[in-house]
């Protein structure tokens, strides 16, 4: 063999050993970190900087295939981070503590109380270290699922009163029942709607930390200039809210007494059974297998809203969404609506003043309670971390400060009656008005049914609305599906 | 057959052999590894994975995944809301695929001219498709919004009837439909400006001196020689569209009382709101199915006369 072809053969040979290796140690490197993100999914976790972005970029364009890859911490961390001016908490464990995982959903500065609570309890004690995780709102739900589905789920993070039944039911959450037992987790003076949401199957499932009632927005000059007075006399019966929307209705000025939300989801349903509570009326049987919503109460409710739109035209026969009403009610043009706390904050920022006051009372008080509630996930490394985390950001004295920092209410009287609360409700009283409907407000039943039956539901309360089919008849096509449903779940 | 002449069979064999597994062939697949592992972990196995799950009623959480059959696969033909999807996405296919062609068209021809700032004009018009399709989608809906938006607007300074545009059942489909042609035809425009160039000027020339008009010559010359472009053109609007999620997403959440329900939100919903994985994965199997048919069927139709 010539020199100039070993010379040939040993290049070639060297090159290509040398491309081969190299490409096929970073193809196992990459298979390895997929399989330690472990979720049954073809794409990769996102970007921290996506993350931040995602109203605007993150959607998808095209069916999303399969739930994505579950976020690392470390990355999605710096979202968080950099939507709040406070120092994060440090993504690793230092000094021996155990690392609880808390993923949640807000961003910029409804997380910052989080954030400064987070990092006061990591500084405060020496066995946790808290690492808050921002996931897009849109995504959690699958990303929780896949992170569940492979194991390796986050210590805790929000879950609402549709997803908590269906993690208990896989076996996802941590009993939390002993705990309430021995004291660690005091529940005696929870709220009663906010009990039923985190009892499942006789089982504690979930920390409730942050909830919200219904009330309504009441655009003060609109009712001035119609002669009405939204702080003493607000809308107390069904009566007074076909009255006080006809008289600030103005078809000509393109202004709206009332914009009913309408946007045929969940979000709908959450409105309307407000009314359905109001009116006696039960969502589901005692025992969870029968639709009961499309009894007499229930269609009388929906027929209370169908002649809204169409009999007394005081809210649009449109598709409306929650963001669609407040950007309305923004410019003005709309009397009042009716939604969660979190808007407050957003009043204040308004041209124009508003009033708040609690929803109507017919045959009693109801009103639909929602919120966040904090499960353990079983399967995390350090659940017991992420108990000590929520019991600690239980304690009146945190739970408070969450609450007034984020725009929702607390979960129990101990802290609605905490000094610095009470303080808080001198201060600013329109949260009165949702605060005092905690104890009354009710919960959806905790059933894992439950978002394709108030998604169902939406679409009926729309398909009344736009007059497709009676109240009755939307409502009892529903009930059927539903009842279809509950006996496939049993 | 004489014995040298098998041995020479055998011989030619072990050489065919060598040269099938050589070396060559062996530092191929090496060095093809890392894309074939790619394609295998993250397009092969989820595939395959979804075919298996759309014959089960897995719920996304349990580690159990109860095979059914092809119960899934029963449900969604007595599912109404599942048929409504069907006909819906059909018709928004409809809609977009002939008004993206032909506007796209449209545009290239008018843009194909040698007109000062047509650079500026071409960049102008292709802009839409790179914005993200939920940035374009939240702004047409306020472009749609019935009481305070921009098209009512502008309908009632030329004194024409305002829409209600989204929040009408009858409204709502078109509605999405040009906003997604206003989006895409850019894209396609500059697909079809590339086939535009590919036309030797050589036979407009002849066409002329034949005495061909204008429209002789784009129905004659144009419009033939662009039939690969348009088979791919219509191809590829047709597979998106029939994938369409986004501005369903954004703009309708479908609706008005599901006007605007398309399978692949229905998918979603099942999917990732009501936690029914199996099914989904049996929609999205009748979503691949239908979309291959008709690829094959626009193969055989539109793919007769694409070459020249």
């Amino acid at each position: 063999m010539s020199w100039s072809e070993t010379r040939r053969i040993v290049s070639r040979r060297g090159f290509l050993s040398t491309i081969g290796t190299v490409a096929a140690l970073g193809a196992g490197v990459v298979l390895l970190q997929a399989c330690q993100q472990a979720a049954p999914s073809p794409t990769p976790a996102p970007k921290p900087t996506e993350a931040t972005k995602l109203a605007a970029t993150t959607a998808p364009t095209t069916a999303p295939t399969a739930p994505t890859a579950a976020p690392k911490p470390t990355e999605a961390l710096k979202p968080a981070a950099a939507a709040t001016p406070t120092v994060a908490p440090k993504p690793a464990a230092s000094g021996g503590k155990k690392d609880a995982n808390i993923w949640h959903t807000w961003q910029v500065k409804q997380a910052e109380p989080l954030v400064n609570l987070t990092n006061e309890f990591n500084t405060k004690q020496s066995d946790v270290n808290a690492i808050l995780t921002f996931v897009p709102s849109d995504q959690m739900t699958q990303k929780i699922m896949a992170a569940i589905a492979a194991g390796n789920p986050p210590e805790t993070m929000p879950g609402s009163p549709f997803n908590l039944p269906a993690f208990a039911d896989a076996g996802g959450v941590k009993d939390l029942t002993e705990y309430t037992k021995t004291g660690e987790l005091d529940i005696k003076d929870v709220y009663p709607g906010c009990v039923n949401i985190i009892t499942y199957k006789g089982k504690v499932i979930a920390v409730p930390l942050t909830v919200g009632t219904q009330g309504y927005y009441m655009n003060e000059e609109l009712w001035k200039a119609a002669g009405l007075d939204p702080v003493e006399k607000p809308p107390k019966t069904w009566d007074d809210l076909i009255k006080y929307a006809q008289a600030l209705n103005k078809p000509a000025e393109k202004q709206w007494g009332w914009m009913l939300h309408n946007d045929g989801t969940n979000g709908t349903s959450q409105i309307w059974a407000s009314y359905l509570m109001q009116n006696g009326g039960e969502v589901l049987n005692a025992e969870m297998t029968k639709a009961t919503f499309n009894g007499p109460e229930g269609v009388e409710a929906l027929q209370f809203w169908v002649d809204l739109v169409n009999k007394y035209k005081v809210s649009p026969q449109a598709k409306v969404a929650g963001s669609d009403i407040t950007q309305a009610y923004g410019t003005g043009k709309v009397g009042f609506f009716q939604e969660y706390p979190f808007y407050l904050g957003q009043i204040r920022e308004l041209k124009f003043r508003s009033q708040t006051a609690p929803l109507t009372t017919k045959a009693k008080p109801g009103c639909l309670i929602g919120g966040w509630y904090f499960p353990v996930f079983a399967k995390s490394k350090q659940p017991e971390a992420g108990l000590t985390f929520l019991t600690w950001m239980f304690k009146p004295e945190n739970q408070h400060r969450l609450n007034i920092g984020m725009g929702n209410l607390p979960t129990k009287t101990s802290t609605v009656n905490f000094p610095a609360y009470q303080d808080h409700l001198k201060k600013e009283p329109q949260i009165n008005a949702f605060v005092n409907q905690l104890a009354i407000a009710k919960a959806w039943p905790a059933h894992r049914a439950m978002p394709e039956i108030t998604d169902s539901l939406g679409q009926a309360i729309q398909e009344a609305l736009y007059m497709r089919s009676t109240p009755k008849q939307a409502l009892d096509n529903v009930a059927q599906k539903t009842d279809a449903l509950l006996k496939k779940a049993q | 057959m004489h014995a040298g002449d098998i041995a020479s069979l055998e011989s030619r064999r072990s050489i065919a052999r060598q040269r099938w597994w050589g070396e060559q062939t062996r530092w191929g697949i090496l060095c093809l590894l890392p894309t074939l592992l790619y394609l295998l972990t993250f397009v092969v196995f989820p595939v395959a994975f979804s075919l298996y799950l759309s014959f089960t009623s897995w719920d996304m959480v349990s580690a159990d995944k109860p095979w059914v059959g092809l119960e899934n696969y029963g449900s969604l033909l007595q599912d109404a809301d599942f048929q409504r999807a069907l006909g819906n996405t059909v018709y928004y296919s409809v809609g977009y695929v002939v008004l993206v062609v032909a506007l796209s068209l449209a545009l290239a021809l008018l843009l194909d001219a040698k007109i000062k700032g047509v650079g500026f004009f071409r960049a102008l018009y292709y802009t839409p498709s790179v914005v993200s399709v939920v940035a374009v989608s939240v702004v047409w809906v306020w472009i749609y919004e019935p009481t305070y938006g921009l098209l009512n607007a502008a309908l009632a300074v030329v004194g024409l009837t305002p829409s209600r545009w989204l929040s009408d059942p009858s409204m709502a489909m078109p509605g999405v439909i040009i906003m997604m042609v206003w989006k895409n035809a850019g894209y396609f425009m500059v697909i079809y400006l590339a086939g535009l160039k590919g036309i030797p000027t050589s036979l407009y020339e002849a066409a002329a001196i034949d005495g061909a008009n204008w429209w002789s010559s784009f129905r004659h010359v144009t419009l033939p020689l662009l039939m690969p472009v348009t088979f791919f053109v219509t191809v590829m609007a047709m597979i998106n569209s029939f994938q369409v999620f986004g501005p369903i997403y954004v703009m309708t959440a479908g609706g008005p009382v599901k006007a605007t329900l398309v399978i692949a939100y229905y998918l979603y919903q099942q999917a990732f709101q009501f936690f029914r994985m199996g099914y989904a994965s049996a929609i999205a199997y009748v979503l691949f199915a239908v979309i291959l048919v008709l690829t094959l069927v626009q193969t055989k139709w539109l793919g007769r006369g694409v070459s020249y």
